[in-house]
This record gives structure tokens, C-alpha cells and sequence, in this order.
């Protein structure tokens, strides 16, 4: 079989799905008390059963065996992944008073509405439980808590500085999370890991305890990813709260943090259709692909070995900008057709989609139904789809030979439809909105961005190594291109529609429809 | 010409196979029986000392006899000026005002102004 990973990977998936809607695997384990070994028995007898038919040369038998035993293996790690242990928190505690040890397990983050005067914002707090102190018991415990501290400040103290690896000790309310009106939050933090949330008014009830903890280069992805919005937060210090807003847009641009943009700018972003662009995706890392693959052609470097430093940097990126999704997708597509060129294969861009779909599947189950997960899926193959069948035709081949300024153009709306087609329904289905503007406002702030983002990376870089004041005018430039997109996105005014409500079936038959619509051409040959 | 399902190649079905048995050792040793473990060990609290138990203060707290945990919970005292004062202490002996934390290294005027509203100094 030319790709073997297809029927692998949708195998793996019905799997996940068929748990994830019938909990059959939960379910059956609460009846009947042996069942793990009855599984573990039956998923030997299978493998043995293929050994069988693999010795007897019965290709075809042996290979549906391969495939039920990989369905078996997505419902197992869909029900071990949500299945909680015994000393999970959540089981211990679900609205009351305990007292809490444990490590951050990410950087802390800036939370809420962010005001631009002298507000002090919320901070969130992601705690891995290790202690719980209950009553008058002490239980070693698992399970992700996230903490708010709250803004106000208390008199005369600074904040605390909390970072990864720091080991807390605090007394707090836990609870569960509250749902609003149709959104499922408890749903859509338990698929971050995080199941209980608790509020504080001020650190000074959190203790830092002595034991640093954490990944050793995880804390310093993390400290360099402190230092690059330590370096920002001061040339705002240095220029004045005028550059705030368009700073603040940079950071989302470059490293993720459009959690502390204020409302109104995403409201602004959204309603031009270029929301996207806040959020740190494929897109990103495609801009900073092709800019390294630009550097490597401009000093004649072949790919083959300028993708050994190329990966490395991707991966870099992920990390600062905290391993989400589709950062992840898009650096694992690019570590294989970068594998795959470096040993003078052709890559396969659909292949390498699907590769990387699955691994993130395997290791974490639950991004099947994660948003981000989904749209980073949908928009890339949809794109390539396209881009496929343009291929195919002769006007494709046509528009390869035209002069740039017409092509640059051209493709980007050939992305822009694509990307629209793949993920036009799932901004329906979970948001009810959509923007009418994408297709003009991408083909101006494509470049922008493209110039923003990697003018911005380069400069933090040197940060490290250069006097801050020196890099500021390159700042400065960030700041002046950030205000021209700030000002694209006032042309477009907000467009009200009333999307109604439909089945997630109605996705399904959509997906199955572009699907064949797009590769029609190749079946007709 | 109609395509029919040939299955995977044997050096494919080799591959697969290989991560379906390691999968399966996996999930036979390790999480899945985790999941089923019995009672869960609980070390009781008894006569929690101070220190251990400590996770809010109420001021003003006595300067000279404050714990390491206590101290962590001043405003702008982390764990090395914590564990400063607490040496300061052992070397010196007691504090007789809160501006004599001035002497600490790392404690300047302004420090010791926000903490005149959290420490006292008991006879």
C-alpha cells in the first residue's frame, strides 16, 4: 500500500470516537470487574491471530486485524486519557476549602479584559497538584487546578513573580468550573487538563516553597520566552502608553499572549476576518518556513542540510509560544517533509498532514474535539486539496509561470478560499460568525504580518545579545506596520448576522461534499 | 480499471504490528490497572506544627518569632530573604525595631516601609 498511514489513522480515529460517544470501554469495565484482563486477553488473541495470517500469507485478513486492533488502541487511549486516577483532585474535592502543594506547570499568565492605565491585570496560575491537605488527612494527589489572582492590589506590596517549576503551598476554595448559557467551559478546560478553579484576592496567601521543579529545557523555553516579553513591557516603559496597544498586538503576533488583548481589539481583528492572525498558528510558522528558506536560497545553502537548523528553530518556536496545536501540527508537517527531503524523497504535504494528525490524536486523545485542533486540520487540508486539483488543471500550470506580482496575489487568495472552505462551517457551528472581508483584508495583511513577525523574532533574539536601546528603532518599525493593520481593520465595519444552530452531521456531510467536489477531477480520468 | 484493497505490504504489516504490541505491553503494565488501584494512602495530620500547617497570617505578626513559612508571606519577602532574616537572627539575636531589618541585605527603606503595617516587635 503507497500510504499506509490513511486507514491507520482513521482507524485510530473511529476509535477515539466510538469511546468518546458510548464510553463502551468505561462502561463495561464498571460491570464487569475483570475486564482490563479480558481486554488485555482479547488484544493478545488478535495479535496472534495476525501472526497466524501473516505466517499464511493472507495479506488481506491479516491487515483488518492490524486495523481493528489500531481502533482498539484509539478507544483505550481515548478512555485512559479521560478516565481520572483514584487520587485525582477532582474526586477529592469539588466545592470547599483545602489546602493545596503544587508545581507550575506552565508559565503564569495575564488574564481577563487588560486595561491600559494603572489596573494591576488578573494572573492565572497552572498548578499540577502533587499535596492535598484535607480535614485532618494529608493525600498525595494528581490533577491540574488553575488559580486567579485577582488585580487589586493590597497596600504597599508589589506582586509576587511566579514562574515554571515553582513548587506553592496556598489554602483555597476549589470548585468546578461553571458553565455559560450554550458553551460547555467545564468540558472545554478538563480538555486542557484542568478541572478544578480557585480565586485568591492576593499572592500573599500563596507560599513559594524552596523546590524549584520542572523540565530543564522547558524552564529555558519558558525564561527566554519571559525575557522576550520583559524586553516588550520595557520599550513600552520607555515610549509611553500610546505604543501599548499595537506592543501588545506584536506579542500576540509573535508569541501567543492574545489572552491580554482587551475585547474590543479582538472584536476589531474578528470583524475584518483577521483574527487568525492573533492567534499563533500554521500560518506563523509557514512565515517563518519561508523565511528561512528564503535565507538558505540567498546564500545558496542547500534545504537539505539548512533544514537541520531550520527544524530545530520551528521547534524553538512551538515552545515559546506555549506547544498549542496548530503550532504543533505545522512543525511536525515541516519536520517530515524536511526529513523527507533530506532523504531525497518527494514529500507528500497530505501525507505529512495526516502523520502529524495522528500523532497529536495518539498523545492526546481529546484534540479530536478541540476547536483549534479541528480548524488547523480542516483549514491545512482543504488548502492542499485545492492547491491539488489547481494543479491539476492547466490554468494552475499557467499561473506557475506568471510573473510574481500577479502570482503572490493570486495564491493568496487560492489559500485564503481554501482555508475558508475548510473552515467556514466550524466558525458557524462553535462561534455563529463569520467575517465577510476575509478574502480582501488576507490579501492586505498577509504581507504585513509577514514582515511583523519575523522582523519582531529577530529583534528579541538580539536582545540577547545586544544593548536593548540600540534595538528599539527595529521596535519601533513593528510598531508603525502593527498600527497600519490596527488601521485596516477600521475599514471594515461590523457585519451582524443571525446564524441559526445546526447538527454537527450537517459537518460531516459538508466535509464528505467539498471532499469529493475538490478531487472530482482526478476520479473522472 | 477498479481499485480493490490489497492490504498492507508484509514489512508493513511488520511495522504496524510491532507498535500495536508495544502499545498493548503498555497498557497491560502500566495505566490501565492504575486506574483500578485500591484504597488511597492518607497521612494523617497529627499535631501539624505551626509551620506546616501555615498558609495565610493575620497581622501584625512578631518579627522575632516568625517562621520561615510566615516570613514567605510578607509582602516582597521571598525565600532567600526569608531565610536571611531567619540567620540574621541565629548571628545577631533579636530585632528591637522593624527598621533594623534595614541591616539585611536586600532590604532597603521602601521594603521596610510596606512592612511596618504586617510586623510588630513583642516585648
Amino acid at each position: 500500500m503507497i500510504r499506509p498511514l490513511t486507514p491507520l489513522f482513521w482507524g485510530m480515529l473511529c476509535g477515539i470516537l466510538l469511546e468518546s460517544q458510548w464510553d463502551t470501554i468505561g462502561r463495561i469495565s464498571e460491570l464487569i470487574e475483570p475486564f482490563p484482563f479480558i481486554l488485555i486477553g482479547g488484544y493478545g488473541l488478535i495479535l496472534c491471530l495476525w501472526v497466524v495470517f501473516h505466517r499464511l500469507h493472507y495479506n488481506r485478513l491479516a491487515t483488518y486485524l492490524l486495523l481493528v486492533l489500531v481502533v482498539i488502541v484509539g478507544m483505550t487511549r481515548y478512555a485512559f486519557h479521560v478516565r481520572l486516577p483514584v487520587h485525582h483532585i477532582a474526586n477529592f474535592v469539588t466545592d470547599e476549602r483545602v489546602t493545596l502543594e503544587g508545581i507550575l506547570y506552565k508559565p503564569p499568565e495575564k488574564g481577563g479584559d487588560i486595561v491600559y492605565q494603572n489596573a494591576t491585570p488578573n494572573q492565572y496560575l497552572y498548578v499540577k497538584t502533587t499535596w492535598l491537605e484535607q480535614g485532618a488527612s494529608r493525600y498525595r494527589a494528581c490533577g491540574n487546578v488553575r488559580i486567579t489572582l485577582l488585580g487589586s492590589p493590597l497596600l504597599l506590596s508589589e506582586r509576587k513573580t511566579f514562574s515554571y517549576g515553582d513548587t506553592i503551598r496556598t489554602r483555597i476554595r476549589l470548585r468546578l468550573p461553571q458553565n455559560f448559557d450554550d458553551f460547555d467551559y467545564q468540558e472545554y478546560l478538563q480538555r486542557q487538563g484542568i478541572y478544578l478553579l480557585g480565586t485568591l484576592g492576593h499572592d500573599r496567601y500563596i507560599i513559594k516553597l524552596p523546590q524549584k521543579q520542572g523540565n530543564v529545557i522547558l524552564t529555558g523555553i519558558y525564561s527566554l520566552r519571559t525575557r522576550i516579553l520583559d524586553f516588550l513591557e520595557d520599550y513600552v516603559t520607555i515610549q509611553g502608553q500610546s505604543v501599548s496597544a499595537p506592543v501588545q498586538v506584536i506579542k500576540a503576533i509573535t508569541v501567543g499572549t492574545s489572552r491580554e488583548l482587551s475585547q474590543e481589539m479582538k472584536e476589531r481583528f474578528r470583524n475584518s476576518g483577521m483574527y487568525h492572525f492573533l492567534v499563533v498558528s500554521g500560518i506563523h510558522v509557514g512565515i517563518l518556513a519561508g523565511v528561512g528558506h528564503f535565507l538558505l536560497r540567498a546564500f545558496r545553502f542547500p534545504l537539505r542540510y539548512g533544514s537541520l537548523f531550520l527544524f530545530p528553530g520551528l521547534l524553538w518556536y512551538a515552545g515559546v509560544t506555549g506547544f498549542h496545536f496548530p503550532v504543533l501540527r505545522a512543525v511536525i508537517m515541516a519536520g517530515v517533509i524536511y526529513f523527507a527531503i533530506t532523504c531525497n524523497r518527494i514529500p507528500d504535504p497530505l501525507y505529512s498532514l495526516m502523520f502529524a494528525g495522528g500523532v497529536l490524536i495518539f498523545l492526546t486523545p481529546s484534540a479530536v474535539f478541540d476547536v483549534s485542533f479541528q480548524m488547523t486540520v480542516a483549514a491545512t487540508a482543504s488548502i492542499l486539496l485545492l492547491y491539488k486539483r489547481l494543479m491539476r488543471e492547466s490554468l494552475g500550470q499557467r499561473l506557475l509561470q506568471t510573473h510574481l506580482a500577479i502570482r503572490v496575489p493570486v495564491f493568496s487568495l487560492i489559500m485564503t478560499t481554501g482555508a475558508m472552505l475548510g473552515i467556514a462551517p466550524l466558525l458557524l457551528f462553535y462561534f455563529h460568525e463569520i467575517s465577510p472581508y476575509p478574502f480582501i483584508s488576507n490579501l492586505i495583511a498577509l504581507p504585513i504580518v509577514s514582515l511583523i513577525l519575523p522582523l519582531s523574532l529577530v529583534t528579541e533574539v538580539l536582545s540577547f545579545v545586544l544593548p536593548w536601546r540600540f534595538l528599539y528603532p527595529l521596535v519601533s518599525v513593528d510598531v508603525i506596520l502593527v498600527k497600519g493593520l490596527l488601521f485596516l481593520t477600521d475599514i471594515f465595519p461590523p457585519v451582524e448576522m443571525d446564524i441559526p444552530r445546526f447538527s454537527a452531521w450537517f459537518l460531516l456531510v459538508y466535509y464528505l461534499f467539498v471532499y469529493w467536489g475538490v478531487t472530482r477531477f482526478r476520479r473522472h480520468q | 480499471m477498479k481499485k480493490t484493497f490489497g492490504g498492507f505490504s508484509r514489512k508493513q504489516q511488520q511495522v504496524v504490528s510491532l507498535f500495536c504490541l508495544l502499545y498493548g505491553l503498555w497498557l497491560a503494565g502500566n495505566g490501565y490497572f492504575e486506574t483500578h488501584g485500591n484504597t488511597l494512602p492518607a497521612i494523617p495530620l497529627l499535631a501539624p506544627t505551626p509551620s506546616g500547617m501555615l498558609v495565610y497570617i493575620d497581622p501584625p505578626i512578631d518579627i522575632n518569632t516568625a517562621h520561615y513559612e510566615e516570613l514567605q508571606l510578607l509582602p516582597s519577602i521571598g525565600p532567600v530573604l526569608a531565610e536571611r532574616i531567619l540567620l540574621y537572627r541565629e548571628q545577631y539575636g533579636t530585632f528591637r525595631s522593624v527598621d533594623a531589618l534595614q541591616k539585611i541585605h536586600g532590604i532597603g527603606p521602601k521594603t521596610v516601609q510596606k512592612l511596618q503595617y504586617y510586623l510588630e516587635i513583642k516585648d
